[in-house]
């Protein structure tokens, strides 16, 4: 956000957008009578994602499609879950008795099996290659749908270390559909007003800020002044919403049912971001490349990721969001069925499962299977662009009626030769 | 000190040729007779051969193997009584086979000893009584017919438990990086050593933790065996040894065996002419075994191998073996034969001796 070398073009913004975040906010500023019911509408219509990012590979056998006593299913048991006929790993027994909100797909089997092309590869979507950088799935969420009147970012991104604007993610959208990243969940550095500056003082810098805009829109491209504008503004609301990075403040029960460990946390502030109404929020989770180990690792790592995980979800269901927000958790790909020499397993695009729940999607169901031993997917295989689609249409974005516009040049959203998967979808 | 060149002469092994092992096994053992060889396999089977007798090299002839276990067949141990082995696996179940019985059946099977993974099982000097552990945190007496005797509740992932040479005490390693030692006639804890440097919490893992540990035939000693390890994930560091006096817990030494890559010291046996023979495994084909001495800055030989995984000596005391995986181990996407069929990995059995 404050990043000072940044150039007006890194905010570029769209007039929509920008009056999308001015009307929302001067509805709650002004304090008019409808207000309240007008948001709570506007809530009820919102599209939201939680986005939960596993990098370096959650195997599948130690987590969602468990194959218990086969040649290399490990040492771990299986567990029933609330859904009768479908088991998971014994390691996440929290997760078990949230699969009636849960669909997961087992059948995934995509074309990387490196991470340094795969994590980029997977989260654009892979797309066929005209030339073009593709958005991430957070920046294209931040185009098609947008802040949706709440003035906040559209697209934030939790993670460990640091924190910044991440406009890589946004490819040719430019870079205004960038993430704006919390590193370790903090907001950055001098983000509260000083003391000496009263609200009215802010309002009075405000003023001369917009005066200078439209002095230095004169002589510009418009979508400079309403980008620098928007960025301005998304940030003051963040200033407004500080409170919600403040976990002390939330009920220790929950801060223990999340978990005090770094990614509790994040999920923890992942949920105060939702309520808050930010459309797109990501949680990356470090430190899964389980080569050497795999199993001890697993065995603290999973138990950790589930009991975050479905706390969340728990959460969203009982606050009446789980219809709002769509909820997906995967890695860029699985890993190894052999064990290799390091007791770890390794990279593994061709059979491995992700998990979903909430907005638009049918719930406490496998979809897509692997055979007995894991080593392969049964039936039909689904690449990432049959989750782009899918989740596209989750979100209510007709994948063949939308494209984007890279300058004139029409680009499909997701792969046109994939197609969305209809037992996802509710 | 540095090791006198004549011993490093006498304890330099020579590999011979190794044994395969048709798929992946993660624990063995001797009967004490030295006819048979045992070992637990990621299949659920504790494989048995035959070991023949008086050739030039070692030779193993497989016989009928034992089941009634699931998953992992994580440790197995034969009793001093010469006629019993005993097994566990890591859905917490436990059996005893009669091994020189024409059944593959076990004599006597305890399904949920322990909830989930057992990890580990000690035989008593007396040979009367054994311990189990796991990762329920609790330790379990038995008889050798599988009766429950006792428990005792230490709390954390057990990895691995040794009973004292005078039978008076109990060691328990943890993969929190945690030793205790506790009385055996009432059960309370005596002291604890500190392993820390062995254990870190990376992100969200546990990594490390007690890998194995030994007492010197004496009981003075203490080894414990690990890594310091450097991160999680891909979980690297050096294969360590900490060692301790007992009387008065303090620690004594630190012994590194290795460099980053080479990670785990797996395993530690005491050989009766003076040294401890030492397993380690790291990265895939990454491994040694080691004959080291406590007082000595440097190890007296090491044969490098891949990813040796135990070690046990023979009876005869002429040869010992380590389990090894093969090489080329590892490698991301799908590896298949020419058949298609996918391809797992072997154990090769790796058979070393001393110089007579």
């Amino acid at each position: 956000m404050a990043n000072q070398l940044c150039k007006p073009w890194e905010h570029r913004l769209s007039r929509r957008q920008w009056l999308n975040g001015v009307s929302a906010a001067g509805i709650a500023s002004a304090g008019l009578p409808f207000g309240a019911a007008f948001a709570d509408e506007l809530a009820k219509q919102r599209k939201q994602i939680l986005f939960v990012w596993i990098d370096g590979g959650m195997s599948q056998y130690e987590s969602w499609d468990p194959k218990p006593n086969s040649p290399f299913g490990g040492p771990f048991r299986s567990i029933a879950t609330t859904v009768p006929g479908i088991q998971v790993c014994e390691l996440m027994p929290r997760s078990a008795k949230i699969m009636q909100h849960l669909c997961v797909v087992r059948g995934m089997c995509t074309q990387d099996n490196s991470h340094s092309a795969g994590v980029p590869r997977i989260q654009r979507g892979d797309p066929k290659n005209r030339g073009v950088t593709y958005p991430f799935f957070g920046s294209s969420v931040a185009k098609l749908v947008g802040s949706q009147g709440t003035g906040l970012p559209a697209y934030v991104s939790i993670k460990p270390g640091s924190g910044g604007f991440i406009y890589q993610d946004a490819g040719f959208l430019g870079p205004q559909f960038g993430a704006v990243a919390f590193g370790d969940g903090k907001l950055p550095e001098n983000f509260s007003l000083p003391e000496s500056v009263t609200d009215a003082d802010d309002e009075l810098r405000q003023s001369l800020r917009k005066k200078a805009d439209e002095r230095y829109r004169l002589r510009r491209r418009p979508e400079s002044t309403e980008a620098t504008g928007y960025i301005f503004d998304s940030a003051r609301e963040l200033m407004r919403q500080r409170a919600m990075f403040d976990l002390s403040k939330v009920a220790q029960k929950d801060r223990d049912r999340y978990g005090e460990h770094e990614f509790g946390r994040h999920m923890l502030l992942a949920r105060q971001m939702l309520e808050v109404g930010v459309t797109f929020v990501k949680v990356t989770s470090y430190g899964w490349d389980t080569h050497g180990d795999n199993f001890n690792g697993h065995a603290s790592l999973m138990p950790r990721f589930d009991q975050a995980f479905a706390s969340i979800v728990e959460d969203l269901h009982d606050r009446g969001m789980l219809d709002n927000v769509l909820v997906i958790a995967m890695s860029e790909f699985g890993r190894t069925p052999r064990i290799n020499g390091h007791v770890g397993r390794d990279h593994f695009p061709e059979a491995w499962s992700l998990a979903m729940s909430g907005r638009g999607v049918r719930r406490g169901l496998t979809v897509g299977k692997t055979n007995a031993k894991g080593t392969a997917v049964e039936g039909d295989a689904y690449d990432i662009g049959h989750m782009f689609h899918t989740w596209f249409s989750a979100l209510g974005v007709d994948t063949s009626k939308t494209q984007f516009d890279n300058h004139g040049q029409p680009l499909p959203i997701a792969h046109e030769e994939m197609h969305a998967v209809k037992e996802v979808l509710a | 000190m540095m090791p006198d060149p004549a011993l490093k002469t006498r304890f330099t092994p020579k590999a011979l040729k190794p044994i395969d092992l048709p798929q992946q096994f993660v624990s063995g053992g001797f009967s004490p007779c030295g006819a048979f060889f045992f070992a637990g396999s990621m299949e659920g089977q504790l494989g048995r051969w035959c070991v023949v007798p008086d050739t030039a090299e070692p030779e193993l002839i497989a016989l009928s193997t034992l089941t009634g276990l699931t998953a992992w067949v994580s440790v197995c141990v034969c009793l001093p009584d010469g006629k019993h082995v005993v097994a566990a696996d890591s859905w917490g179940n436990l059996a005893g086979w009669s091994y020189c019985a024409d059944s593959t059946e076990p004599a006597w099977k305890v399904a949920n000893a322990h909830d989930g993974w057992i990890r580990s099982i000690a035989v008593a000097p007396d040979g009367q009584t054994f311990a189990t552990c796991g990762r329920d945190g609790r330790i379990v007496f038995w008889s050798t017919a599988g009766q429950k005797k006792s428990e005792l509740t230490v709390g954390g992932d057990l990895s691995i438990v040794r009973f004292a040479p005078d039978g008076k005490s109990l060691f328990v390693g943890s993969l929190a990086g945690k030793v205790t030692q506790w009385t055996l006639e009432n059960a309370a804890k005596i002291r604890e050593f500190d392993a820390s440097p062995l254990f870190t919490v990376n992100r969200l893992q546990d990594v490390g933790g007690v890998r194995t540990l030994a007492i010197s035939p004496d009981g003075s000693t203490l080894l414990v065996g690990g890594t310091q390890p450097a991160n999680g994930g891909n979980v690297q560091g050096k294969p360590t040894l900490l060692v301790f006096n007992i009387a008065d817990g303090t620690f004594k030494k630190k012994a590194e065996l290795g460099a980053d890559g080479d990670v785990y010291v797996t395993d530690l046996e005491w050989h009766p002419d003076g040294c401890w023979l030492i397993s380690t495994s790291g990265n895939p084909g990454q491994g040694k075994l080691i004959t080291w001495r406590v007082e000595d800055e440097q190890p007296l030989a090491e044969v490098k191998l891949s990813n040796c995984h135990l070690v046990r000596q023979h009876p005869s005391g002429r040869w010992f073996a380590t389990l090894t995986t093969n090489a080329n181990s590892n490698g991301n996407g799908k590896v298949v034969d020419k058949g298609g069929e996918y391809l797992g990995n072997r154990s090769p059995l790796q058979v070393l001796v001393l110089p007579s």
